[in-house]
C-alpha cells in the first residue's frame, strides 16, 4: 500500500520541484525508505531473530485492517450514533497517537541519516521534505487501514452526506492524534534526556500491546452493557472530556439536534484540532526540527574523560544484596545478577514480558465481571470468596513463569553469552539455580505479594494456605520448566528455534488441573496447609537437585 | 639441561569442519612470559586456534596442555588461568562496567570485595572510572573494548590471549595497551596476540608465528624471520602467504571508478 501511496506523491514533480526539492534524489530517497520499512521486521519475535521480512507492509496494512474492523463493530452495535461515533474516534484516535510515537520515532530518530545521506550532495530541503513524505505516508497507510473497513460499512447503511461527514470527522481525528503527539515530543524534548526518552517510547510501546489486549478482552463487555443498560453520552459524562466526542457531535448536528451542547461540542470539535496545529506548526515548532535532528545524534557515544572520579564501591545496590542474601556461592550470584539486570534493562524483554503480564489484572477483572453477574459488589465478593473461585487467579499467575523462561534465554545480544564458554563455571547448575531465584523474586513474588494484600483483607486468612499451596506448586514447576525447558545460558541466543507449543499446553493444561483441583479442595484447610508444607519441600528438594545438575545442554555453539 | 616444561603444548592439532579442514596438525610448545604474535591471513586458522585454547571449541583433533593439564580432560581449571579478550567487542552493552565486570569476576569465583576493589583501579587505570556507572551502549568501540581488556585480565590470568585488542582504540590508548602487553610479560605472564596490525606485533611480540592454511609456516622472532635488516614484518607476511601470486591489484580498483 505505502508503494501506491508513493506512487501517488510521485505524480506531483512539478509541485515538489517548485518546493526545492531534488525531485531525483527525493524519489530515490523515499523508494529507499519504503523498501527498508517493507523488509523491517515486523513482530516483536522476528525482530529478536533478526531476519528481514520482504512484506511487513501488507502484513503491517492487514494488521491495521482487523483492528479497523473491530472499530466498525462498534457503530454496528451501539444503535445511538452520537455516543458510537463518539467511542469509535476515541479508540481510532489513542491508536493513532500510540502508533505514532511508538513506530515514528525509530524514523524520526533515525542516525542512519546522518550518515548515509547527509554526507552526500543533498540540499537541506529534499532531506527534511523527503522525511516528513515518509511519516505522511506512513501516517496516510495506517489510517486508511484503520477506516478502510467503517467506510465500507457506512457506505450501504448512511446516506451520502453522513458519509463525507464522518470522513470530515476522520480526517479532523487524525489531527488531534497529530496535535498530541507533537506536543508529547515537544514536552520530552525539552524535559528529558535522549535515554530516557527512548525508554519512554518503549513503555509506550508496552502500553499499546496492553490496551490492545484489555480491547480485546473488555471490549466486548463495555459494549454490551452499554447496550443492554442503554447508556447514553448524558449518562457517560467522562467522555465529554475527549476531542472524540466534540467531533462526534457533527453527526447529531446533521440528524437536527440543535441543542447548544451539541452546537459547543461541534465548534470545539473543529476549532480545538485546527489551533491544535496552528499553534504546533506556529508557536511551538521553533527549532523543533534542529531538537529532532540533535536526538538523532545523541546516540553518539559518551566523552572518554580521564577524570578520576570514583563511584561509590561500599554503597551497594538492592539486587547485590538480595543476590548476596539469597544465593550460596559467587557463581550463583553471578546468575541472579545477570538476569536481575539484564531483564530490567533490555527493552526488547521488556517488550516481550510486560504486556504477556497484563492479561492478569484484566483476566481478575474479567473473573469479577463475570462472577454472579447481577449480584451487588459486597455480594459478588462474598460469592468469591465463598467458591474459592479466587484460587485460579493464583494459579493464572503462574502461567508467567512459563513466559519468562522462554524470554530468558533469548537476546539480540547474544553473541555477548562467550562469555559463559571461556569462564571456569564449574557447577552450571548453581549458576541456573541463580537465575531461578532471580526470576522467582522478580517475577511471581510480587503477583504473591498482591495476592495477599488483596485477598487476606476481602477473603480472610485462610486465603494465605491457599496462596502458600498455590507458590510452592509454582515453585515446582519453574524447576521442572528449567530443567525440561530451558537448554541454554541466559540471554544466550537469538530466538526459539524450535515450537515448543505441545509442551506450553501441557503444562498449562497441568496448571488448570492444579487449579481445579485445589478448588475441590478449597474447604479443608487442614488439608491445604499440609499439602503446602509438603509442597515447599518438594520445591527446596527439588532446588538442590537442580543444583547438582550438569546441564550438558548449556553446549557452546560454534557458529 | 632438561629444558622447563612449556606453558602451552600443542600436538598435532587439527580440526576439521564437514570436509574442510582448517587445522591441518600445528604443534606448538610455548614457554612462560613469553610474548606470542599469532598472524596469519583471514581464514588461515587464527581464530580456530584462539578458540581451542579457549575452550570455545572442544571437538578437535591432537593434543593442548596448559601446565601440563590436558584441556580435553580439565578444561575448567585451564580456562581459570586464562584471559581472553575476543576480537568482536561483544557484551552485555545494557550493563554499566561496574556490573558487567562484576559479573565476570563471579564467573571466575572471585570473592566480592576482590572484584571492587579490582574494577576500580582497573577502571581508572583504562580511563574509564568517570564512566563506571554509565551503561556501556553510549560507549565508543575504543571504550568497549578496554572494558573487554579489563574483564580478561580482572582474575589475574596466567595465559592471556588477546584478538585484535587494539580495534576501535585510539592512538593514545594503542600506545597504552603495547605497554601494558610488555608489561604483563614483565610479569611473567604468557600473551598470545592476534592481530593484523603487523608493525604492532613486530613492536610487542618476541616470537611470531606465522600460521598460513591451516599450517604453522614461520616460527621465530622478528629477526630470525628477515631475511635482510630492512625488512619489515608486513613484507615477510606478503612474501610468505604469497599474496604476490592472489592479491587483489590496487590498480584496477583505480581503473574501475575512472
Amino acid at each position: 500500500m505505502e508503494r501506491y501511496i508513493l506512487r501517488f506523491i510521485l505524480l506531483f514533480r512539478g509541485v515538489w520541484e517548485n518546493l526545492g526539492v531534488n525531485f531525483a534524489q527525493f524519489k530515490i530517497i523515499l523508494e529507499t525508505k519504503v523498501t527498508l520499512d517493507n523488509r523491517k521486521p515486523i513482530t516483536f519475535k522476528k525482530r529478536n531473530t533478526g531476519k528481514s521480512s520482504s512484506s511487513s507492509s501488507i502484513i503491517q496494512f492487514i494488521m491495521y485492517m482487523i483492528i479497523g474492523l473491530m472499530f466498525m463493530v462498534i457503530p454496528i452495535l451501539i444503535p445511538d450514533r452520537y455516543l458510537a461515533l463518539a467511542i469509535m474516534l476515541l479508540c481510532f484516535t489513542s491508536m493513532l497517537s500510540i502508533t505514532l510515537v511508538s513506530d515514528f520515532s525509530p524514523i524520526l530518530l533515525d542516525t542512519r541519516d546522518q550518515y548515509i545521506i547527509i554526507p552526500k550532495p543533498v540540499n537541506d530541503r529534499t532531506i527534511t521534505l523527503s522525511r516528513i513524505t515518509f511519516i505522511a505516508i506512513k501516517l496516510f497507510n495506517q489510517v486508511i487501514a484503520l477506516c478502510l473497513p467503517l467506510l465500507i460499512y457506512v457506505l450501504f447503511n448512511w446516506n451520502v452526506s453522513a458519509i463525507f461527514l464522518l470522513v470530515l470527522q476522520l480526517l479532523l481525528s487524525t489531527l488531534v492524534a497529530l496535535v498530541f503527539v507533537n506536543g508529547f515530543y515537544l514536552i520530552a524534548i525539552k524535559y528529558l534526556p535522549i535515554q530516557k526518552f527512548k525508554d519512554i517510547i518503549t513503555y509506550i510501546q508496552i502500553g499499546l500491546s496492553m490496551i490492545i489486549f484489555l480491547a480485546y478482552y473488555l471490549g466486548p463487555n463495555l459494549i454490551q452493557t452499554i447496550v443492554e443498560s442503554h447508556l447514553t453520552i448524558e449518562q457517560l459524562k467522562f467522555l465529554w472530556l475527549f476531542p472524540s466526542t466534540w467531533i462526534a457531535s457533527f453527526q447529531s448536528l446533521l440528524l437536527g439536534d440543535h441543542s447548544s451542547q451539541i452546537i459547543l461540542f461541534s465548534v470545539l470539535g473543529i476549532v480545538v484540532p485546527l489551533f491544535g496545529i496552528y499553534a504546533c506548526t506556529h508557536l511551538f515548532s521553533s527549532g523543533f526540527n534542529a531538537k529532532i535532528a540533535s536526538l538523532a545524534s545523541a546516540d553518539t557515544p559518551l566523552p572518554e574523560t580521564a577524570e578520576n572520579i570514583s563511584y561509590n564501591a561500599s554503597k551497594r545496590p538492592f539486587y547485590k544484596k538480595l543476590a548476596t542474601s539469597l544465593c550460596s556461592s559467587p557463581l550463583e550470584e553471578a546468575g541472579f545478577s545477570i538476569v536481575w539486570l539484564i531483564s530490567s534493562k533490555t527493552r526488547e524483554f521488556k517488550q516481550q514480558l510486560y504486556p504477556s503480564l497484563a492479561y492478569l489484572p484484566i483476566y481478575f477483572i474479567f473473573l469479577f465481571l463475570r462472577t454472579g453477574e447481577g449480584l451487588s459488589l459486597s455480594e459478588k465478593l462474598k460469592k468469591l470468596g465463598e467458591s474459592g473461585l479466587y484460587v485460579i487467579m493464583f494459579y493464572l499467575s503462574l502461567l508467567t513463569i512459563l513466559t519468562v523462561f522462554q524470554l530468558i534465554t533469548q537476546s539480540n545480544k547474544y553473541k555477548a553469552a562467550w562469555i559463559y564458554y571461556v569462564t571456569p563455571i564449574d557447577r552450571p547448575g548453581q549458576f541456573m539455580t541463580g537465575v531461578l531465584k532471580a526470576c522467582l523474586i522478580k517475577y511471581v513474588l510480587p503477583f504473591n505479594i498482591l495476592f495477599l494484600c488483596i485477598c487476606i483483607p476481602l477473603f480472610g486468612i485462610s486465603a494465605l494456605n491457599d496462596l502458600l499451596l498455590s507458590s510452592a506448586i509454582g515453585g515446582i514447576e519453574s524447576i521442572l520448566i528449567m530443567l525440561f525447558l530451558v537448554k541454554n545460558y541466559p540471554f544466550s541466543k537469538a530466538s526459539q528455534s524450535n515450537s515448543k507449543a505441545l509442551i506450553n499446553l501441557l503444562i498449562l493444561g497441568l496448571l488448570g488441573l492444579l487449579g481445579y483441583l485445589h478448588k475441590v479442595i478449597f474447604q479443608y484447610e487442614l488439608l491445604i496447609w499440609g499439602l503446602a508444607a509438603l509442597g515447599w519441600i518438594l520445591f527446596f528438594i527439588m532446588l538442590k537437585y537442580l543444583q547438582k545438575e550438569d546441564w550438558k545442554s548449556l553446549a557452546f555453539d560454534d557458529n | 639441561m632438561e629444558s622447563p616444561l612449556p606453558l602451552i603444548r600443542i600436538i598435532d592439532l587439527k580440526k576439521s569442519y564437514g570436509t574442510k579442514e582448517i587445522l591441518k596438525g600445528i604443534n606448538l610448545d610455548i614457554n612462560p612470559g613469553q610474548v606470542i604474535g599469532y598472524i596469519g591471513p583471514n581464514g588461515a586458522g587464527k581464530s580456530t586456534t584462539v578458540k581451542i585454547l579457549t575452550g570455545l571449541i572442544e571437538d578437535f583433533t591432537g593434543k593442548v596442555e596448559i601446565n601440563g593439564i590436558d584441556i580435553q580432560k580439565d578444561s575448567l581449571s585451564i580456562k581459570s588461568q586464562l584471559g581472553y579478550v575476543p576480537e568482536n567487542a561483544e557484551l552485555y552493552e545494557v550493563l554499566t562496567p561496574t556490573e558487567y565486570l562484576d559479573f565476570i569476576g563471579k564467573l571466575y569465583g572471585m570473592e566480592d570485595h576482590i572484584i571492587q576493589e579490582r574494577s576500580l583501579k582497573l577502571l581508572k587505570a583504562f580511563g574509564l572510572a568517570a564512566n563506571a556507572n554509565n551503561r556501556m551502549d553510549t560507549f565508543s568501540k575504543g571504550m568497549r573494548q578496554k572494558v573487554l581488556l579489563i574483564s580478561g585480565i580482572i582474575h589475574n590470568p596466567q595465559i592471556i590471549i588477546l584478538d585484535e585488542p587494539l580495534s576501535g582504540l585510539d592512538a593514545n590508548a594503542v600506545i597504552f595497551v603495547k605497554e601494558l602487553i610488555s608489561l604483563l610479560a614483565k610479569e611473567g605472564k604468557t600473551i598470545f596476540y592476534c592481530s593484523h596490525m603487523m608493525d604492532v606485533v613486530e613492536k610487542v611480540s618476541d616470537r611470531i608465528l606465522l600460521i598460513s592454511q591451516g599450517s604453522i609456516i614461520a616460527d621465530g622472532t622478528i629477526d630470525q624471520l628477515k631475511s635482510n635488516p630492512n625488512e619489515s614484518l608486513e613484507h615477510i607476511f606478503a612474501k610468505l602467504t604469497n599474496r604476490d601470486n592472489d592479491a587483489l591489484d590496487a590498480s584496477d580498483i583505480i581503473t574501475a571508478i575512472q
